[in-house]
């Protein structure tokens, strides 16, 4: 387990920052493509105005915290408003790979070798060890998927490249 | 005003048993298909369209309108449960819902659930009947100006959802923004990065899922089980059917706002292309303003759940009259509601008035017993639906996951959107860790295409856009009074909540330096 709050303000500053710059960042690319096109006026109807309200209000949020950062680093006293949050890294990370390998793998191994796969793997790392459970709920939730799906909705589920 | 004799004829075609097992099985099948994370109404009807063709024309119609309605509160339950809502109507059911459940009142959501939505699916068929015709005049007053404004009163709400204007209004705004990428309605092709799939915008689904189903999950992974509470998941049946029924009951204790509700819910489902998601958000911001405790908003408050999930289930009632009357679709589900028609060879309009009127009277007064029949139906599949928060996360979390893949999946056949999904994932995990309101985001995905349409509709109607386009119009004239009411109001309850913290603060320093006290 690992605590995810930092009591440093400086650091704490630079966290807080990352969700306004990105949005900005993202927002400003893609206010001047979208400037670049034919007609703007009509393009940028509602983009001008949205765009210019996030940056007043991403300005506004970095003011605000910048002082709130000077004001605590002043008083040396770290705020903390709750206390910090436990995390499980291992689980989280797992989580975190498992299900982008699971989503970049069924167009190659198709939907059931994948999710087969990576519920029998995230059963495992999740600390499931009795083995009726890891065999029989990927069979049994792959199966359920694949039956009403293909069968039943006539939804024809991914097939992959290999299988 | 009213053909009693064909409302006679159309009630004797409702007595045929089939109608009913037709019934209780579409009920079934939306409200199962509604809480898996993906499956919209519109796909869930789609779906089941084919198997209609052999059926007689009311049958047919009957079993599809049973989907839409089971639909519309099955979407709630994941919602309540998972803090994943199975479509985009249930965006506001789970502010209130989920924390419900976290405080081990799970069974007590649902109940409320099912009474809401049975409320306003009834009050939705009675407009339905009653004031068909007036609605549909009334609809037909709103023009572009009008949705536009229809769209800022829904987008009102975001600067009230949470305690940091600012954050909520980067992300609300950032919604807006990325909604708008897709080929406008003037050809432009905006923020594809060359990928076909995004003409059309991003689609609502893989963004709600990733957004809110995903991010919940990766969150879900530092517990054992959902509710940290285990009271009103693990008790006896008769305590989870005596919760369930505390749950309904509990619906009644807010009259005021479940009536205003599902005024809002029938006359915004009349609107063309605003939809059950859209009233469910300006209702849960009315209700919001207008309660006496809006500080519970958001922490398990069931007048926020009733608001949001009777206005759902009673723009049903408004959406099925604009069809019925005028064969315009309100939405992606009356507009395949209008294909199942056509299959029978029906045409929707005023013509099918005149020419089959038992046929239409017989489906509005289904909608009375299916409105009956979602009491029961819903309820059960409640109290089997809540045994999902007593399943270990370690177990819960892979199944959640694949159902949310393939449902992600299902909407399109394409796996772009499941990638999308999982970028929006990523960025749910970013916006939940430094605490941003992620209901704001889809709020703004949501409501942004309507905002971008209808502001270049008013554009190209009237030569542009100012303050007069919008005053001498006397339905806008009303709306912008609305926007501006609601907009005063959230400003001074803002200024109100930060005078109250600044004092409690004040408070808290006074005592620290004087500990007698």
């Amino acid at each position: 387990m690992i605590s995810i709050k930092t009591t440093r303000p400086w650091s704490r500053f630079a966290g807080e920052m990352i969700v306004p710059v990105l949005f900005l960042g993202y927002a400003t690319q893609y206010y001047v493509s979208v400037a670049r096109l034919p007609g703007p006026d009509t393009n940028l109807l509602l983009i001008g105005p949205v765009y210019w309200l996030l940056l007043v209000c991403c300005v506004s949020y970095a003011a605000l915290r910048l002082a709130d950062t000077v004001r605590a680093q002043q008083s040396e006293t770290a705020e903390l408003e709750e206390p910090p949050q436990k995390f499980d890294l291992t689980k989280s990370v797992a989580f975190l790979i498992l299900t982008g390998v699971c989503i970049w793998s069924i167009p190659v191994l198709g939907f059931v070798t994948s999710t087969l796969t990576y519920i029998f793997l995230m059963l495992l790392v999740l600390g499931v060890r009795s083995v009726p459970l890891l065999v029989l709920t990927p069979t049994i939730l792959v199966g359920l998927i694949w039956i009403g799906m293909e069968h039943y909705l006539k939804l024809p589920l991914p097939t992959g490249h290999l299988i | 005003m009213f053909d009693f004799s064909s409302i006679a004829a159309g009630a004797s075609l409702l007595m045929h048993w089939h109608l009913m097992v037709m019934l209780l099985l579409g009920l079934l099948f939306g409200i199962v298909t509604g809480a898996i994370p993906g499956f919209s109404t519109p796909l869930a009807i789609s779906v089941m369209l084919p198997l209609t063709f052999p059926m007689p024309p009311l049958v047919a119609i009957v079993f599809l309108t049973a989907i839409y309605a089971g639909g519309n509160f099955g979407a709630s339950i994941s919602s309540i449960l998972l803090n994943i809502p199975g479509s985009p109507q249930a965006i506001m059911t789970g502010l209130d819902g989920f924390p419900m459940t976290c405080k081990g009142r799970a069974y007590e959501a649902l109940g409320t659930s099912v009474g809401a939505s049975a409320t306003g699916n009834l009050v939705g068929s009675f407009f339905l009947i009653l004031v068909m015709p007036l609605i549909v005049l009334f609809a037909l007053k709103f023009g572009p100006p009008e949705m536009f404004l229809v769209g800022v009163l829904g987008i009102t709400i975001i600067a009230s959802l949470d305690k940091s204007f600012l954050k909520a209004m980067i992300a609300g705004m950032f919604g807006v923004l990325i909604s708008t990428t897709g080929m406008s309605s003037t050809g432009a092709v905006r923020g594809t990065f060359g990928h076909f799939e995004l003409m059309d915008g991003i689609s609502i689904i893989p963004a709600l899922i990733g957004l809110i189903g995903f991010s919940e999950l990766f969150y879900m992974l530092q517990k054992a089980h959902v509710t940290e509470s285990r009271m009103g998941t693990s008790d006896s049946t008769a305590s989870a059917w005596a919760q369930m029924l505390r749950g309904v009951r509990n619906t009644y204790a807010y009259p005021v706002a479940l009536m205003r509700s599902c005024g809002i819910g029938v006359l915004i489902g009349a609107l063309p292309g605003a939809g059950a998601t859209i009233a469910s958000i300006v209702s849960y911001n009315e209700a919001k303003r207008a309660s006496a405790t809006p500080e519970e908003f958001g922490n398990g408050a069931p007048e926020g759940l009733i608001s949001a999930e009777s206005a759902n289930n009673a723009s049903e009632g408004g959406a099925l009259a604009l069809m019925l009357a005028l064969g315009i679709p309100g939405g992606l589900a009356t507009a395949v509601l209008i294909g199942a028609l056509m299959l029978q060879g029906l045409i929707p309009g005023p013509r099918l008035f005149m020419e089959q009127p038992e046929l239409v009277y017989g489906v509005m007064l289904a909608q009375f017993v299916t409105s009956v029949c979602l009491v029961g139906v819903g309820l059960l599949v409640s109290f089997w639906a809540a045994k999902i928060v007593q399943i270990p996360t370690s177990v819960l979390i892979p199944i959640v996951a694949i159902f949310s893949i393939a449902g992600t999946y299902a909407v399109h056949l394409l796996m772009f959107d499941v990638v999308l999904m999982a970028i929006f994932a990523a960025l749910g995990i970013l916006l939940r860790r430094f605490e941003y309101p992620l209901i704001a985001v889809v709020l703004g995905i949501v409501l942004g295409p309507i905002l971008d349409a209808e502001l270049l509709r008013t554009y190209q109607t009237f030569g542009g856009v100012n303050l007069w386009t919008f005053l001498h119009r006397p339905v806008s004239l009303v709306l912008l009074l609305l926007v501006a009411f609601s907009l005063a109001t959230m400003a001074m309850r803002i200024v109100r909540d930060r005078r109250r913290a600044r004092d409690r603060a004040a408070t808290a320093r006074t005592v620290g330096s004087n500990p007698k006290l």
